[in-house]
């Protein structure tokens, strides 16, 4: 089957209209260490064997619904893991009606599952009532940042809590783009006070594919709004690399998150697999591979105390 | 309409289109090195279809086997282009699937497909279904004689019936065994299934004639003495309340039965 892309900064907040959290009463969510994305494939293993994972990331829209088994196996889950939420269908960008049945869900979801945070993506998936199953790309202008803030400021307010947003991999770009995506996040951010889930593999493809470095985006970015890196495979085309999520992460998508450490810190990291899904131990080596190089870039303080903190949980479970 | 509204119906109109030289969406797009644009928006265009047969494709794995993939697909495809999603959920984007084989050329001609969907529809509406208890026989052990005939009933809210008109589910049931299908019949008479959820297991089992009727009337809130009279106009009147009680002890072992209650 051909390629299918996957579906799925110093910020001053002393500037004019940001909003800090302590003025919304919310802090950073704290680092978490190294997690995976949960799939279904390892509910077994993950439940029979308590695997030392620092927390999971589950698929929010797989677990909206009314109850059974996924529910189930989610609240035991939680149970002995942190657990964060991340959506494909908020559709933040999009211009049509804000679809208050999903934000309903999503609310009662967070509401059981307690998560550290809920993220989604910059994106739009559908006007017009439609939903295309795909985060399709924005163009950076004044208009669409003007909107999506509103936007994000309407779901941070319904939901009760601050957002985390998800740059996306892109393959074409908008010939009237006033700005380049780190600027419009940068700003996004400093006007919503919504917080960045940095996916260092997006930078990667989509710099490829728009032929800029993509260091230049890791610097464009705030190093104190970003909460979480995603880490995750691709397929190389030759002229262009689509985001696949079903190979492992590519050296060079590694090599971009040592970069990423260097600037942003402790950021909670996970491996992002959504197809052609390998064995919890493959996923494992990988995350490891991602803890030994945090090992060498981070402060040893920052890891050493997330060790004690992992200790400690597992030593009590 | 904002610029940025123009610009998602545009984008959104060539997608579902299958349109990736569509020279409204070019025309705004930027020409980058690399591939042309023309290749790179066809990203969004193809993505847009592969994923949606293949989330069909997941969610009947058994139709895939029966259908063959050929036929499979270019039925997936002509879904796709016939029911847009409007869902949130991907999960929820193969609903109307079994109304669509049992309405279309030339798949209405084989209605044992629509309800071989129809059958794994209702059986994945029953995993995820809203939990709720399920009352057992020892909920009605403590009955006095007297008031069984008083007894109403209300079904588990995973419970789902269907009337198939072929032999859906004996070929389902064959492929699900990994056997091979029969060859489809049109039955004499229409055959009701019941399917629901047991603890965290979808489940599906066929039910005769007097069982289907006394079901249903249950679940209508008419009372145990009332079934037991149907009963007994439908067959033997002198087994009547044994039939009916067997019929009762069955949903109630096998977690039909929300709860039962004197009224």
């Amino acid at each position: 089957m051909t390629a299918q892309p996957k579906v799925s900064k110093e910020l001053d907040l002393r500037d004019a209209g940001a909003r800090s959290s302590t003025e919304n009463g919310f802090s950073k969510p704290p680092f978490l260490g190294f997690g995976l994305g949960l799939r279904s494939e390892h509910y077994s293993e993950i439940l029979d064997n308590r695997p030392p994972i620092d927390w999971f990331e589950i698929l929010s829209e797989n677990f909206m619904v009314p109850g059974g088994q996924p529910l189930k196996i989610l609240d035991q889950i939680r149970a002995s893991y942190p657990i964060v939420m991340h959506g494909v269908s908020l559709s933040i960008a999009s211009t049509g009606e804000p679809n208050w049945d999903y934000l309903r869900s999503l609310k009662a979801l967070a509401e059981r599952v307690e998560p550290r945070w809920v993220s989604d993506h910059l994106c739009w998936t559908g006007v017009h009532g439609v939903n295309l199953h795909d985060l399709l790309p924005i163009p950076y202008t004044q208009e669409a940042l003007g909107h999506i803030c509103s936007r994000v400021q309407l779901v941070q307010e319904y939901l009760g809590r601050e957002l985390v947003l998800e740059n996306v991999s892109t393959y074409v770009d908008f010939a009237e783009s006033e700005m380049p995506e780190w600027e419009f996040l940068s700003e996004l951010t400093r006007r919503t006070g919504c917080w960045l889930l940095f996916d260092v593999n997006n930078v990667y493809v989509s710099a490829r594919n728009h032929g800029y470095d993509p260091v230049r985006f890791l610097e464009g970015i705030p190093a104190d709004r970003v909460v979480q890196f995603h880490l995750a495979g691709h397929s190389d085309m030759g002229d262009y690399i689509i985001d696949t999520h079903d190979h492992p992460v590519s050296d060079e998508v590694f090599e971009l998150y040592r970069k990423a450490l260097d600037r942003f810190g402790p950021v909670s990291t996970m491996i992002e697999r959504d197809d052609n899904i390998p064995p919890l131990a493959d996923l494992l080596e990988e995350l490891e591979r991602a803890r030994r190089i945090a090992e060498n870039v981070l402060p040893s303080q920052s890891l050493l105390q997330l060790n004690d903190r992992r200790n400690e949980h597992f030593r009590r479970a | 309409m904002s610029r940025l509204a123009e610009l998602q119906s545009l984008l959104q109109n060539g997608i579902l289109a299958g349109d990736n030289e569509c020279d409204g969406v070019l025309a705004v797009l930027r020409t980058g090195n690399g591939a042309p644009v023309a290749e790179r928006f066809g990203i969004y265009t193809n993505a847009y279809r592969a994923r949606l047969v293949e989330i069909v494709g997941k969610d009947h794995e058994l139709l895939v086997e029966y259908m063959g993939e050929d036929l499979f697909n270019r039925m997936a495809l002509e879904y796709v282009d016939a029911h847009p999603s409007s869902t949130t959920n991907a999960r929820y984007y193969s609903r109307n699937l079994s109304l669509f084989l049992a309405e279309n050329e030339p798949y209405k001609r084989w209605p044992q497909m629509a309800e071989i969907v129809s059958i794994q529809t209702a059986l994945d509406d029953a995993f995820d279904s809203e939990d709720n208890l399920a009352a057992g026989l020892e909920d009605l052990s403590g009955l006095a004689p007297e008031q069984w005939a008083g007894l109403v009933f209300e079904p588990h809210s995973s419970v789902r019936t269907l009337e198939a008109t072929t032999n859906a589910f004996e070929i389902w049931s064959a492929l699900k065994a990994g056997h091979e299908a029969p060859p489809p019949e049109i039955l004499d008479t229409k055959l009701t299934l019941i399917v629901w959820r047991q603890d965290l297991t979808p489940k599906v089992r066929p039910q005769g004639y007097e069982e289907a009727m006394l079901w249903k009337e249950a679940g209508r809130g008419v009372a145990f003495g009332v079934l037991c009279e149907m009963a007994a106009t439908f067959d033997q009147p002198e087994t009547a309340a044994e039939r009916a009680a067997s019929y009762l002890a069955g949903w109630l072992n096998a977690g039909l039965l929300a709860s039962a209650r004197t009224c």
